[in-house]
């Protein structure tokens, strides 16, 4: 799968991907209801600290062109570490997938198929994915570069629409919850920024790997724009922080969209947007989970993988029995994983595999760990 | 290989049977002929038991085609008693034998009897329902909501859903209401900046019994629905709005403080008010008034109290003219831009105080601009905004340019 070479645009549209999909369903609310007023502030602040450790991430993977995490890892701890590792970000991300998958399919159903079990409509998504993962990595990332930047200008269109309805003054108080709520115990809205995860995967893809810095920092820059069009959007709509909760912020916003007596009821092209932009994301997700194993496993019809992954997907999403279980698995254990995976382990294995680097004589070959 | 290609097709073909069987419950049941769509709800107290609602849904039905090929109005009413909102639409399914639908609700008419119990758990759930459009406009009516739908069609508007519609947009050019949305009373419902607003209807038709029907003592915009001195061929009426304190209707506003409202939240384009005659107070001139530009308030905490500062500018071309008027002499028109900023911060001024010592309701959300002094949530919850605004002084200001008149400048 290494020989599927991608361009700079294509690599920034896949790690945007991620922050697009969380954005659309609860990580607005998250990141409001934790911060309140002060959440532009706020995601403005973790956004910076986002810059910091993707280029931090670029200069750990430096040393090691053309090697993604696992590699890394191969050559930091061997086969062992190699496999925890590769284990690990598949479970990460057949969770965040099905987590997603149940969430979003949760809302469809709320708002268009109360009568259709959700299983069907999950079902579908996973259909999708199968077909578009036999057509191969290139499509599903050329695919994703089309879907992305309509998805990023739906929320533009989303803001600009609603400015109408825009209570400027709701970014009053100006620290929220306070200081610490603001700046220390809002750190956790890091995981807005969740998308930086593809930056340990992408080296054996890109056609100008020298450019992982260039592409970490536009799509972290990106990201902060689109969160800060997002969260201003549902901050300046609602009060729903102080009182109420939103399933869905975003579809919310999209419903007070109007243009005189032709134009109304816009909320259904959203959802067709953002339908494309969940199947793309799980797709990938599921590509990459299937590239992973095929490292730790070294099995040559890596393509059968896709029955299992789809099915443990499939078996996540129907898990949640109710909203708050839902709620859990997006809040609490997606978050939680992000940090101890994404920005722990992951981060430490790079900084120790960077020591241990600096140690090795400089002739030594690091092809042997790919 | 060709009996895996035969698999396949089999495996697809159950695959679309298994879909079409899975999507065909949600399709039929929201196919448009099993579907009657609501295009308006009245919410009253039950007659048989107050604690439990009395609805009224207008439907739609399949609407005719008059000579002019226009639209004719096509509408039944159906009233159901029962203690929820959910459960009334539950049991006007099963009568109407098809499910109803909200998605073309335009309007939420709601009686003061029951709003002045609190509506919060009505909105909420309205807004819960994903057919119902939070554009949807809210009245509160002054004779039951039953009757407000049933004298809401007339000839002059041939289509009801239309009148719906389009009657919040007149207070853009009168100020005498303005549009409330259930989006909107679901957000302030839920904040702790300000209190709303809603449409304020009633009955002008003087051979329905009201309790006060045509009491005009004020003047002419000095009145709310069900006051006016119009009889028309349609039976209701909008003038005034609807003041809320959290979810609960406090009291209402005369149609020039609904104007005094609109013009502190800028919210009207243009208007016409009647200031006394400089040059014979028995009379008065009449003026079309618009905004120069957005009004400045600032909002301090003085002694723990807040002190709310308005400025409002305004331009204004005369209507009246009589066989002695000269609008081209500077001193006249200076006199009655000095009448008019009096005339106007009077009004302003005495509905401020009404809003703030007897409704104790934040209507015009200087909250939001009063919370500029305060850093965190905490201290702002902790000094109640909402509490403290009844202790409000005000400083009004209103810079009336008067331009001209309108074609006759002298006579």
């Amino acid at each position: 799968m290494t020989n599927n070479k991608i361009g700079n645009f294509e690599a920034i549209a896949l790690i945007l991907t991620i922050v697009i999909n969380h954005t659309v369903l609860t990580l607005p609310k998250t990141i409001v209801s934790t911060t309140k007023s002060s959440s532009l502030i706020n995601i403005v602040y973790v956004g910076i600290i986002a810059i910091c450790i993707s280029i931090l991430i670029c200069n750990l993977l430096k040393k090691f062109v053309g090697f993604d995490i696992i590699d890394v890892a191969t050559f930091l701890g061997g086969n062992t570490l190699r496999n925890i590792l590769g284990i690990l970000f598949i479970v990460y991300f057949l969770f965040s997938a099905g987590s997603l998958l149940h969430n979003f399919c949760s809302c469809l159903q709320i708002a268009f198929y109360s009568l259709t079990n959700i299983l069907f409509l999950i079902l579908l998504f996973l259909i999708v994915v199968y077909i578009t993962c036999n057509f191969g990595f290139n499509s599903i990332i050329k695919t994703n570069l089309l879907i992305v930047p309509i998805a990023l200008l739906s929320i533009v269109f989303l803001f600009i629409a609603n400015t109408k309805n825009f209570n400027l003054q709701r970014i009053f108080p100006i620290l929220g919850d306070g200081f610490s709520a603001t700046f220390v115990s809002g750190l956790s809205n890091l995981v807005a920024f969740s998308g930086i995860v593809f930056l340990y995967f992408l080296p054996p893809y890109l056609k100008e790997s020298e450019k992982l810095k260039k592409i970490a920092v536009s799509s972290v820059i990106i990201s902060l724009v689109y969160l800060l069009l997002s969260i201003s959007t549902i901050l300046f709509m609602f009060n729903f922080f102080t009182a109420t909760e939103e399933l869905m912020p975003l579809y919310s916003a999209a419903r007070y969209i109007e243009f005189g007596n032709f134009f109304q009821r816009l909320d259904s092209v959203f959802l067709l947007i953002w339908i494309m932009s969940l199947a793309c994301y799980v797709s990938i997700l599921v590509i990459f989970s299937m590239s992973i194993m095929k490292k730790i496993t070294n099995i040559k019809h890596y393509n059968s993988t896709i029955y299992p992954f789809l099915l443990i997907i499939l078996g996540v999403s129907l898990l949640p029995s109710n909203a708050s279980i839902a709620n859990l698995f997006e809040n609490v254990i997606y978050k939680y994983a992000y940090f101890i995976l994404v920005l722990g382990i992951s981060l430490t294995v790079l900084i120790l595999a960077n020591l241990k680097h600096s140690k090795i004589p400089e002739s030594s070959n690091l092809k042997e760990y790919k | 290989m060709k009996t895996n290609k035969t698999v396949k097709k089999i495996f697809i073909l159950l695959l679309v049977i298994i879909f079409i069987y899975a999507f065909s419950k949600s399709y039929t049941t929201h196919s448009i002929d099993n579907l009657s769509y609501a295009i308006a709800m009245g919410i009253d107290t039950a007659d048989s038991d107050p604690e439990k609602l009395k609805i009224t849904f207008q439907l739609s039905t399949i609407s005719s085609s008059g000579d002019s090929g226009s639209a004719q109005n096509s509408t039944v009413t159906n009233v159901v008693e029962a203690s929820s909102i959910d459960s009334a639409i539950n049991l006007m399914n099963a009568y109407i034998d098809k499910e109803l639908n909200l998605a073309h609700c335009k309007i939420i008419i709601i009686s003061e009897e029951v709003a002045s119990k609190g509506i919060a758990t009505e909105i909420y759930s309205l807004i819960n329902n994903t057919q119902l459009r939070p554009t949807a406009n809210v009245v509160i009516t002054k004779c039951t909501a039953n009757d407000y739908i049933k004298n809401s069609e007339s000839d002059l508007t041939k289509l009801v859903t239309k009148y719906y519609s389009l009657f919040p947009d007149s207070s853009k050019f009168t100020g005498y209401t303005t549009t409330t949305t259930i989006g909107d009373l679901f957000n302030g419902f839920s904040s702790y900046k300000y209190n709303n607003t809603a449409i304020l209807g009633g009955l002008n038709n003087p051979e329905i019994e009201t309790d006060d029907t045509h009491n005009t003592s004020g003047g002419d915009f000095d009145i709310t629905s069900g006051q006016s001195p119009i009889i028309g061929e349609r039976g209701t009426e909008n003038f005034g709005l609807a003041v809320f304190d959290g979810d609960t209707l406090v009291g209402e506003l005369t149609a020039i403080e609904t104007l005094c409202h609109l013009i502190i939240s800028n919210k009207v384009d243009s208007f016409l008010i009647a200031v006394p005659d400089p040059n014979d107070n028995a009379s008065t001139i009449d003026m079309s008034v618009s905004p120069k530009k957005n009004s400045k308030i600032s909002v301090d905490i003085v002694n723990g109290m807040p002190y709310i500062k308005v400025h409002v500018f305004l331009n204004a071309k005369i209507f009246t003219i009589n066989q002695n008027s000269n609008y081209t002499n500077s001193n006249n028109l200076d006199d009655l831009s000095n009448y008019a900023n009096i005339y106007l911060k009077n009004q302003i001024t005495d509905y401020l105080y009404k809003t703030s010592k007897e409704l104790e309701s934040d209507i015009d959300a200087f909250g939001n601009y009063a919370i500029r002094h305060f850093t965190t949530f905490t201290e702002w919850i902790d000094y109640g905004w909402l509490d403290n605004y009844k202790n409000s002084f005000f400083d009004i200001n209103v810079d009336t340019n008067v331009q001209s008149s309108l074609l006759l400048t002298e006579s």
